[in-house]
């Protein structure tokens, strides 16, 4: 129900983003459009006008001129070289400039503010339905006169009949475009969160370790991808820490309460002394005394995991930290030959601290020299440290039984066993939860090993100042 | 002291190598060679002003440089030395000349194409390591998943 849900609000959202893709290109499109159709308006009104004004301008000349000659060659040269504009026609009014009157009658169908314009700024234009009117004020000896040249703009009106049905099927057709591009991209640009909803589906308890694919490296996705990838590893830190703590604890529960069972069970076997059955009690409560303290023990460590508001995380010294597991181990294996090597310490003690939690990091280390020590039979380990400013580097190279290199892919695999340790003791999430550890501390860690040679692990964390947190 | 060479193509990953000859020769001193095939300029000009020093420089990078430097620091107590031969011979004979000016008889060689050539004036010496050195040992080794950072371009900006 809730994943139908999920795919119908992305669906709105895919078409939301096509929809408002296509609302926004098509208001540009008929804001550019409305743009280029008035200014090619405007242009062509202005030079028609201009025409006609140069044609008022040489019938007035022609027509005022004493010579009557000069009205033929008018008449030739128009209707020769200028051509006739469509239903054209001049009139002209004798006037009294001086006065602003005319001295016969305007034609009344053309407004009086027409004529008063042309008075009062010798050049007047007026449009009316189709036809443009440019009215001009003509000084002559005989008089003043008003030249009145009118046509329509046929040839104009085609061409704006033409641009604006250009303009409509060229926005017709690149809205269909856009729309079919919007669409498609947008369906593209939601692909990888779709294949992320696909992936994160198939994330259960049992397959904690699948992460999301991140290899497109860049980009806001991906950067989802890197963050839901490090949730998942600090809920599979806490699965495994948990998977650890009950292993653990069932292991160490187990030889009081066999030694309990044990004494119980002889005890009942036959009659006893009261003597004997004191001892047994006592042998009993010895060991429920030792239970007591370990579940104790035990509940304390699992408090320290984690506070009431999740991991505890401080400034660490890994030197000290390291000196620590070895003290523990050394108690655990006495038989162990981990040599600490901080030769090339730095001086500054600030190119040691990294910031993090002491008991993940101690469970991380622990757990590699541990398998070093286990898986070398007790043959010399190092574990060198060092640090190149950025970053404190710790190099643990053991003389063991090696991984064999076709193995060393699957060695962060939870429950992963090399073939060739399958005999010794263990349950396959060390390195594992180690390596998610070191994950979790923005650091890296890598293997290099050789069978029956040895295995160097190599793991860089950031000092305090570049830490990821 | 154990004289080791290692075929190199000036990435970070391929110093991988050293860390197996490390292994593979425990509880002794190293004297690594990092060996690069390198063909020489085919003109008088670019034989005549050929310098070793000065190519190696131009092929190092700084991220190359430094984690040589961090890894002899890593293994201080067992790399003793650590250097890089250009190989810029065309055939076996050439190669021994070179081994015997080297005077080195172990060699730490990856399987496969783990070392990536792209530039066509280099090549790999893996071939003629196996066909000359009595010792090479065969490293099965992968190259690691490095995704580089995708310049900025109009068909990056359509490929979602």
């Amino acid at each position: 129900m809730s994943l139908r849900i999920r795919r119908a609000e992305s669906m709105q959202l895919r078409t939301k983003i096509t929809a408002i893709f296509i609302l926004l290109t098509g208001l540009f499109q008929i804001a550019i459009f409305l743009l280029i159709y008035f200014v090619s308006q405007n242009y062509t009104e202005s030079e028609f006008y201009l025409r006609l004004s140069q044609r008022a301008t040489i019938a007035a000349r022609a027509y005022l001129e004493e010579d009557e000659v000069n009205i033929d060659i008018y008449d030739d040269i128009r209707i020769r070289h200028l051509q006739t504009l469509p239903e054209e026609k001049e009139v002209i009014y004798p006037v009294d400039a001086e006065n602003k009157k005319p001295l016969t009658p305007f034609d009344s169908s053309l407004p009086g503010t027409f004529f008063q314009s042309v008075f009062q700024r010798e050049y007047a234009e007026f449009k009316r339905d189709d036809y443009y009117y440019t009215g001009l004020l003509y000084h002559h000896d005989e008089g003043d006169f008003i030249v009145v040249l009118s046509a329509r703009d046929l040839y104009g009106i085609g061409k704006m009949d033409n641009l604006r049905n250009t303009l409509t099927i060229a926005f017709v057709v690149s809205l269909v475009f856009i729309s079919i591009f919007g669409y498609y991209y947008a369906k593209r640009a939601l692909s990888p969160i779709y294949r992320m909803i696909k992936k994160a589906n198939t994330i259960k308890a049992e397959n904690l370790s699948l992460r999301l694919d991140t290899e497109d490296g860049q980009g806001e996705l991906s950067e989802l991808s890197h963050t839901f990838n490090n949730m998942l590893d600090r809920l599979q830190i806490s699965f495994d820490l948990q998977s650890n703590f009950i292993n653990n604890a069932s292991h160490e529960l187990r030889n009081p309460l066999t030694a309990i069972l044990g004494q119980t069970e002889i005890a009942l076997s036959k009659e006893r002394t009261i003597a004997e059955y004191r001892a047994t009690l006592n042998n009993i409560d010895l060991e429920a005394s030792r239970l007591d303290s370990l579940v104790n023990g035990l509940l304390k460590l699992a408090k320290t995991d984690f506070d009431a508001r999740g991991l505890v995380i401080e400034e660490l010294r890994l030197d000290q930290i390291l000196i620590e597991i070895k003290q523990n181990l050394d108690v655990a294996n006495p038989s162990n030959r981990i040599k600490l090597n901080f030769d090339s310490l730095p001086v500054d003690e600030h190119a040691l601290t990294l910031l993090g939690s002491e008991t993940l990091i101690k469970v991380a280390l622990s757990n590699i020299l541990e398998n070093a020590t286990k898986f070398s039979d007790n043959k010399t380990v190092t574990a060198k440290l060092l640090a190149d400013g950025d970053h404190i580097l710790l190099i643990i190279t053991d003389e063991g039984v090696g991984i064999p290199s076709e193995e060393l892919k699957n060695i962060f695999e939870p429950f992963y066993r090399g073939s060739n340790v399958r005999d010794l003791e263990g349950f396959g999430f060390g390195l594992p939860l180690a390596y998610r550890i070191v994950k979790l501390h923005s650091g890296e860690i890598r293997v290099s090993s050789q069978i029956g040679k040895g295995t160097i692990v190599k793991i860089k964390l950031p000092i305090q100042e570049s830490n990821g947190y | 002291m154990k004289r080791v060479l290692i075929p190199t193509d000036f990435t970070v990953a391929s110093l991988q190598l050293v860390e197996y000859a490390i292994l593979n020769f425990p509880k002794t001193h190293l004297d690594i060679i990092l060996i690069y095939g390198f063909r020489l300029p085919d003109n008088r000009w670019g034989l005549t002003h050929f310098s070793q020093v000065r190519e190696i420089n131009k092929l190092v990078g700084g991220p190359y440089a430094q984690a040589k430097n961090i890894l002899v620091r890593e293994h201080s107590d067992v790399i003793k030395h650590i250097r890089i031969e250009l190989f810029t011979g065309f055939n076996s004979f050439a190669f021994q000349n070179f081994l015997e000016k080297l005077d080195v008889r172990d060699a730490i060689v990856p399987e496969g194409k783990f070392l990536q050539f792209n530039n066509i004036s280099c090549f790999d010496t893996s071939f003629y390591i196996k066909k000359n050195i009595e010792n090479v040992i065969e490293i099965p080794i992968e190259a690691g998943k490095d995704y580089p950072k995708a310049k900025f371009s109009f068909s990056s900006l359509l490929n979602f």
